[in-house]
């Protein structure tokens, strides 16, 4: 069953610290504790792994294929909108076990690439416990599980590990590597909640997109999924609805980061005191992802709208206020 | 993002992937014949959930447009490349996907602070990695490394990857003091791809290996000879066979002819079905091989690897014709495995020999070829492994202890 939004968001952000793993915090020689450190940290990544693995099933229409996540015993399963845009309404889920499992397509939010399916068999079926996205960090470690290139009789949902790169609102970005057959897998936190949804990947290796699962919980998009309701468009993910709003940058499209390669004379950006190698951290009051994230927001705003931003220069942050350029008329 | 946007992979181009293993687009022909207008509707039909103005640019990237800067509002350069063959979309779509290894580019890439490979991330696992160096060899040609080895003998007994040793004349060996030795290449066992070699040394430390059963999630890291860590991960599956599970089929029932072989049924999305093969058909020839008998058939698709193009020639309704197919594979339909492909290309390099191993198990530490042939070390200091290839984005292998050791106990060594 759906378990509430965790009530102490601050004390669990506190404990995910206090375990000691965030290795933004680069610790001075002391060998015993490195080592100590990372012994701590694989044994917290096996016990994820033993807690999740039997919940990460495949998702597929006889086709193609996707991964998923079961996240109630009653069978509701957590998945990305996209592995969802299959024919007809029938799926079958591929278990841990190798078994076939029947289960029906539920509503998609395909703006964030949400998706979920119902299983159609009785039974009760291992669940995850749900996490929160907006208590994961940037250096914090990840683990994902999913069916790379689809299910292989014989092989175990491949674990792969990461650190949490960028994160918006409905985005997390990590260089846990994925690929195709990766889509609508799990992304953990070192307690085996889940926070994200695989989605998409950039060229680099270390390019890695999730879904975070408080997108599931945006607004009323979990009631509205479980209706079966589909909405959005997916083409929206590269090319936002256009309202015309130009910045004038060029961005690097291989970082995890939206960070500024170039600034085109005479544009917003330059105006706004925005420099070659500025990473903008926060848009118009959002936290900003990657370069992708940052053009999806820009996208939505109409030209001369005022935006904050907030960037990081040589380390330290700053705010700017930006006049939105764009196409006449 | 639902397709493989892939185009010309480029420094600034961005390639946003979905991560299905195929979709829709599984259904199109890559006949070379396809009609212009039945691509588009077929595309149309596939991309019905998009509004008119984001079909019409996917469909633009996928004919060739290069994406070097995509504006904020998404805006996409209007220039086809130079060489699009308008009579044949899909087909040099696919061309148009070769990427060349890049060899400058994401290769040197430097990791950021954050990840997980970045200096200060691998610099934890020094102590391991210098605990196993002396070890650790480095395998050089004139050029510079060529693969990684480890010593398994005191008396100069080393294992690595075979098939990067050729040419061991030219080769040369360096350990982890710095002196450089002559190698003499004894044993392969081209099965496992291990190559036992040896060099003119004495009282060497051989590698100790891990007697604990492997556990998935385990950290494992890789050093150079010098105990530098190169690459970390986890072991994401256990030991398991890769023989023969990356077989091309062509999908279909065959029976004998009098002359050649006729097709008895089809595969429903095969890489028959898709390029038009019916029942009925009488197959005279693969890509000019002539086929005589069943076997002959079976014998020369299986030698392909899904993704390969063949040439089908056949006879229908009395005519001779030709027509390209896309083998598939066991689970993945031909445009899934080429689409995999692409994604297994995008800032990785596999190793050559990256297949068919009787027994090995996963990781995901993202090593280079050249990283490959070392030993692979848990957080006690002693191998779990030997790192026999690269495998693609998101895996490498390993050979486990019990391989070695089988291929060295089989020969009388002094070791």
């Amino acid at each position: 069953m759906l378990r509430p939004f965790p009530p102490l968001p601050t004390l669990f952000a506190i404990f995910v610290s206090i375990s000691g793993i965030s290795s933004a915090l680069y610790l001075p020689s002391c060998e015993g504790s490195d080592l100590n450190q990372l012994k701590t940290l694989e044994s917290k990544i096996q016990s994820v792994v033993e807690k999740t693995l039997e919940s990460t099933v495949v998702v597929t229409d006889g086709f193609g294929s996707g991964s998923g996540v079961i996240v109630s015993k009653d069978g509701l399963v957590l998945t990305a909108g996209h592995v969802l845009m299959t024919r007809g309404k029938e799926l079958e889920l591929i278990m841990s076990d190798g078994t076939l499992v029947k289960a029906k397509k539920l509503g998609k939010c395909l703006d964030v690439d949400a998706g979920m399916a119902q299983i159609i068999e009785p039974g009760e079926w291992p669940a995850v416990d749900l996490g929160s996205s907006e208590s994961v960090k940037r250096g914090d470690w990840v683990v994902a599980i999913g069916h790379p290139g689809g299910y292989l009789l014989g092989r175990t949902a491949p674990i792969r590990i990461g650190k949490v790169l960028s994160r918006a609102e409905t985005l997390v970005v990590t260089d846990s590597a994925l690929i195709g057959g990766d889509s609508g897998g799990p992304l953990f936190n070192l307690n085996g909640e889940l926070v994200g949804i695989h989605s998409s990947i950039g060229e680099s290796v270390a390019l890695n997109r999730h879904v975070a699962i408080d997108a599931f919980r945006k607004g009323k998009n979990w009631e509205r999924m479980l209706e079966g309701e589909t909405w959005e468009k997916l083409g929206s993910l590269i090319n936002p609805e256009r309202r015309g709003a130009l910045l004038g940058v060029s961005l690097d499209l291989n970082s995890s980061e939206a960070k500024i390669v170039k600034v085109h004379d005479g544009s917003a950006a330059e105006e706004a005191g925005i420099r070659v190698g500025d990473i903008i951290v926060e848009f118009d009051g959002q936290d900003v992802a990657d370069s992708n994230d940052l053009q999806r927001k820009v996208g939505r705003l109409a030209p001369g709208e005022v935006v904050e931003l907030k960037i990081i220069r040589n380390g330290t942050t700053k705010s700017l206020t930006a006049t939105l350029g764009g196409e006449e008329g | 993002m639902r397709i493989a946007v892939a185009q010309k992979l480029k420094i600034g181009s961005i390639v946003l992937f979905a991560l299905i293993a195929g979709n829709a687009l599984v259904s199109c022909e890559l006949s070379a014949q396809e009609d212009n207008a039945a691509i588009d509707k077929m595309f149309d039909d596939l991309f019905r959930e998009l509004d008119e103005e984001s079909r019409g640019q996917f469909k633009k990237m996928l004919k060739g447009a290069q994406i070097d800067d995509v504006f904020p509002d998404g805006r996409i350069p209007q220039s086809p490349s130079a060489d699009s063959d308008q009579s044949d979309p899909w087909g040099s779509f696919f061309e148009r996907i070769e990427v060349r290894p890049r060899r400058n580019l994401l290769r040197d890439r430097r990791p950021s602070s954050n990840e997980k490979q970045s200096k200060a991330q691998l610099t934890l696992f020094k102590e391991v990695t210098q605990s196993a160096s002396p070890s650790t060899v480095t395998i050089r040609d004139d050029r510079g490394p060529r693969v990684l080895g480890t010593i398994v003998g005191a008396n100069g007994w080393i294992i690595s990857k075979a098939s990067e040793i050729d040419n061991p004349e030219d080769l040369s060996c360096r350990i982890h003091t710095g002196q450089e030795f002559d190698i003499k290449l004894l044993r392969e066992d081209s099965a496992n791809d291990i190559a036992l070699l040896k060099i003119e040394a004495t009282g060497l430390t051989p590698i100790q290996w891990s007697s604990e059963p492997l556990k998935l999630g385990s950290l494992v890291v890789t050093g150079d000879r010098t105990g530098t860590p190169l690459a970390m991960g986890v072991v994401s599956v256990n030991v398991r066979s890769l023989v023969a599970n990356n077989q091309a089929f062509l999908g279909v029932g065959l029976q004998p002819a009098a002359r050649g072989v006729v097709i008895e049924t089809v595969v429903p999305n095969g890489a028959a079905a898709a390029a038009g093969l019916m029942l009925g058909d009488i197959v005279l020839s693969l890509d000019s091989i002539e086929i005589n008998s069943v076997n002959d058939l079976v014998y020369e698709i299986r030698r392909h690897n899904p993704g390969d193009r063949v040439k089908v020639t056949y006879i229908r309704d009395g005519k001779e014709t030709e027509v390209e197919a896309v083998l598939g594979g066991r689970n993945l339909t031909g445009i899934q495995a080429l689409q995999y492909d692409v994604m297994n290309r995008a800032g990785t390099q596999k190793s050559r020999r990256h297949n068919e191993f009787p027994a090995v198990f996963q990781h995901d530490s993202p090593l280079w070829p050249e990283q490959c042939g070392g030993p692979l070390l848990n957080l006690d200091g002693k191998a779990v492994g030997i790192n026999i290839a690269r495998g693609g984005r998101v895996e490498s292998f390993a050979l486990p202890p019990e391989v070695i050791k089988q291929f060295v106990s089989g020969l009388l060594l002094d070791l």
